[in-house]
């Protein structure tokens, strides 16, 4: 794929050497570029619709007020040629959208948590200076390191402000209206109550639902009142669905994915007022107890009497019990699996662990 | 210098660091505050290129973010834009009364001097005045000014780097040119760390070169009671000899075990029933009849397994108490032989996520 405003060692600002066209959210291209003057990679980020100036100018403003490490910073923003760049931080690894499609749909509950709690603590930094994100979504976190899970930030302040008035005339209509509209659909099955009436009420508290919606998706493998239209009535009804039996059926993860899921529906309730700040948010999380121990891609190549077997990794085998497996009765021969591995004899063992791509 | 229009002066200069001036200007492509910092007329130029250089290499939430260089009409670098953190400095919060408040400081201090070794910098100037805390609470080292590369010479002595916070390698006779490494940050962080606890530093440390040891610097002896793992280890920060000091990543690495000093909790799942090990001093004995038992302890770092009596096997493996336990594990009561009769108790230890 391509770039539609650039190729591969156009200079913006007389400094930004494009190197790579990363890809495209609904309303910017994405470019890796080189930073000629500092000598280093960067972000290079610019609407496809030029016309939204102003919006663009102002979203940068304020995504460049918002000074955390669990936010992608904003570097630079450069006017040339009738066009306009935000520059930010290069993250080497890939958004969490992608993460979920391509290598992990479901995350265990430990996992989970410790997302929420770093995307909690970068929306308090962003709050704590009035910046709103308002459109807080997978593809709108990046995870450091990619499939080495190593940390998370949330980008795209900048384009918040923008989409804004493109999803409210898309929910403000029909069907077709929404389905035309991919910004819109990819921001709805994370839309508070409250911002479906009217996105002029996209608070402080629709971002905290968001990160809940979001966390409840990492936490199942679906989102909580699905995608599409059809989520409208849902959303607005705003009954969070209850865990599927499987997510609490072993003893191991009952408590840990009790105590998050508690967490998401105090986050999701109707009215914005009743759900937590992004401060107490992080307070919470702060209470929750999970292991740090990385996590390790691997393929199950032995399992016997649907209860225990071996995965292949690039390192040693590592020994998978059933119990440990979370959200699913059995693996198969072939699976692929995340998860951690301890110390044991003759393999390593792994706890937690879940079904990968 | 005149600045460039994307740049507009607010308030006055204040000194940089030494060897430059900076002011807080307004950036107005993206509406917010950014420090400037002009190299002063007469100063070698390598001065700010080697700033820029290090800023750009390192990637730490603990080190102030460059955005911009200036350059001259002949194309050279008088200046660079960075990010402006406002408040006061170290020396505002010291000295610190708290162990926990104490440590979270060296603690982000020693991961932002980690971050900016792994990438090959020495800072040359660690001191109270050189960091900040910013307006979320994270700490941020700045003015690299005198910072180099690696494995490159240092020239002169006496003027670089501050009275009290100088290795004793870098103190050899004026003219004379000494080999250093990030073992001259090591010591600094360790002077640091010495003000932070005392408030000011002992007047034996505040001599070229530093005479040591000296009781004033023991860490063990300080009004702070700090626990004693970690008062030995920033002993060895201020080591008469580069090679004794630790990393910094060792260091990094033993203050944030300490951080996590009793807020570990082990959770063991006994048939259906689940239990919880997580006060210090605590013990549970795990046993099945005659097939075997052990004793499971928390010390605030780790869960050790001893007693062992009978068959009793960790993740399939021996034990050899006093063993620590593995962060995930399977304990296994009774014999291999026995088949479906063995026992099986998972113990999982996990912990709150200390992110500063």
């Amino acid at each position: 794929m391509s770039g539609v405003l650039h190729a591969t060692g156009d200079l913006v600002g007389d400094r930004y050497e494009v190197a790579n066209y990363i890809g495209q959210g609904g309303m910017q291209e994405v470019y890796r570029v080189h930073d000629q003057l500092l000598e280093r990679d960067v972000v290079l980020k610019s609407p496809k619709n030029p016309t939204a100036k102003k919006r663009f100018s102002r979203s940068a403003t304020l995504s460049a007020r918002v000074n955390h490490d669990n936010v992608a910073k904003t570097l630079d923003y450069v006017e040339e040629d009738d066009r306009f760049y935000l520059v930010e931080e290069l993250i080497e690894g890939c958004d969490l959208g992608h993460f979920l499609k391509n290598y992990v749909a479901m995350l265990d509950p430990f996992a989970a948590g410790r997302v929420m709690h770093h995307l909690a603590k970068g929306l308090a930094a962003s709050h704590h200076v009035n910046v709103i994100h308002r459109d807080l979504k997978p593809t709108n976190v990046m995870v450091v390191g990619g499939r080495d899970f190593i940390g998370f930030k949330i980008t795209d302040f900048g384009i918040a402000k923008m989409a804004q008035e493109e999803i409210q005339e898309a929910v403000a209509g029909d069907e077709e209206g929404l389905t035309s509209s991919q910004t819109a659909l990819g921001a709805l099955p994370y839309m508070a109550p409250e911002t479906i009436d009217d996105m002029k009420h996209a608070g402080k508290p629709a971002d905290v639902w968001a990160i809940a919606a979001l966390t409840f998706e990492i936490l199942t493998g679906k989102r909580p009142f699905g995608a599409g239209y059809k989520a409208v009535p849902l959303i607005q009804a705003a009954q969070v669905p209850p865990l599927p039996a499987p997510l609490i059926s072993k003893s191991q993860f009952t408590p840990f994915v009790t105590a998050i899921f508690d967490l998401i529906k105090l986050c999701m309730q109707k009215d914005p007022a009743a759900r937590p700040t992004a401060d107490q948010l992080v307070a919470a999380c702060e209470g929750l107890y999970y292991s740090t121990v990385p996590r390790e891609f691997g393929t199950i190549k032995r399992f016997d009497n649907n209860n225990w077997g071996f995965a292949t990794t690039v390192g040693s085998d590592i020994f998978c019990h059933v119990d440990s497996v979370y959200a699913e009765p059995a693996l198969a021969i072939g699976e692929r699996v995340w998860m951690s591995p301890y110390p044991g004899s003759p393999s390593r063992r792994a706890f937690p662990i879940v079904k990968a791509k | 210098m005149k600045l460039p229009p994307r740049y507009e002066k607010v308030g006055s200069s204040f000194c940089g660091g030494g060897m430059s001036t900076a002011f807080k200007c307004k950036d107005k492509h993206l509406d917010r505050h950014v420090l400037v910092k002009v190299l002063q007329p007469g100063v070698d130029q390598k001065r700010i290129l080697d700033e820029v250089k290090a800023l750009s290499a390192i990637r730490s939430k603990h080190v102030v973010q460059i955005y911009d260089v200036l350059k001259d009409s002949s194309g050279a670098v008088t200046a660079l834009v960075e990010e402006f953190l406002p408040g006061q400095d170290m020396n505002a919060v010291i000295p610190i009364k708290d162990v926990d408040t104490f440590l979270r400081y060296v603690y982000a201090i020693a991961c932002g001097l980690a971050d900016i070794h792994v990438v090959g910098v020495v800072h040359r100037d660690i001191k109270p005045n050189n960091m900040k805390i910013d307006a979320e609470g994270c700490l941020r080292i700045f003015d690299f000014g005198l910072s180099r590369t690696d494995g490159v010479n240092c020239e002169t002595i006496g003027t670089i780097g501050t009275l009290g916070y100088i290795a004793p390698e870098l103190c050899a006779p004026p003219n004379q040119k000494v080999n250093f490494t990030t073992a001259v940050d090591v010591f600094a962080f360790g002077a640091t760390a010495l003000k932070l606890v005392r408030g000011k530093l002992p007047n034996n440390l505040r001599t070229i070169p530093p005479s040591l040891p000296s009781a004033d610097a023991d860490f063990t002896s300080q009004t702070l009671t700090l626990p004693p793992e970690i008062a030995a280890i920033l002993n060895q920060c201020l080591s008469k000899k580069a090679a004794r000091r630790p990393s910094m990543e060792t260091v990094r690495d033993t203050v944030g075990r300490h951080l996590l000093h009793g807020r570990h909790k082990a959770t063991m799942i006994v048939g259906e029933k689940i239990h919880y090990l997580e006060k210090i001093g605590q013990s549970v004995k795990l046993s099945a009849g005659s097939l075997g038992s052990v004793n499971v302890s928390y010390n605030g770092y780790n869960f050790i397994a001893t007693n062992v009596v009978g068959d009793v096997f960790i993740n399939n493996m021996n034990i050899v108490p006093p063993q620590n336990l593995p962060g995930a594990c399977v304990i296994t009561l009774g014999a291999p032989s026995l088949g479906v009769r063995r026992r099986y108790i998972t113990f999982d230890v996990t912990h709150p996520e200390v992110v500063l």
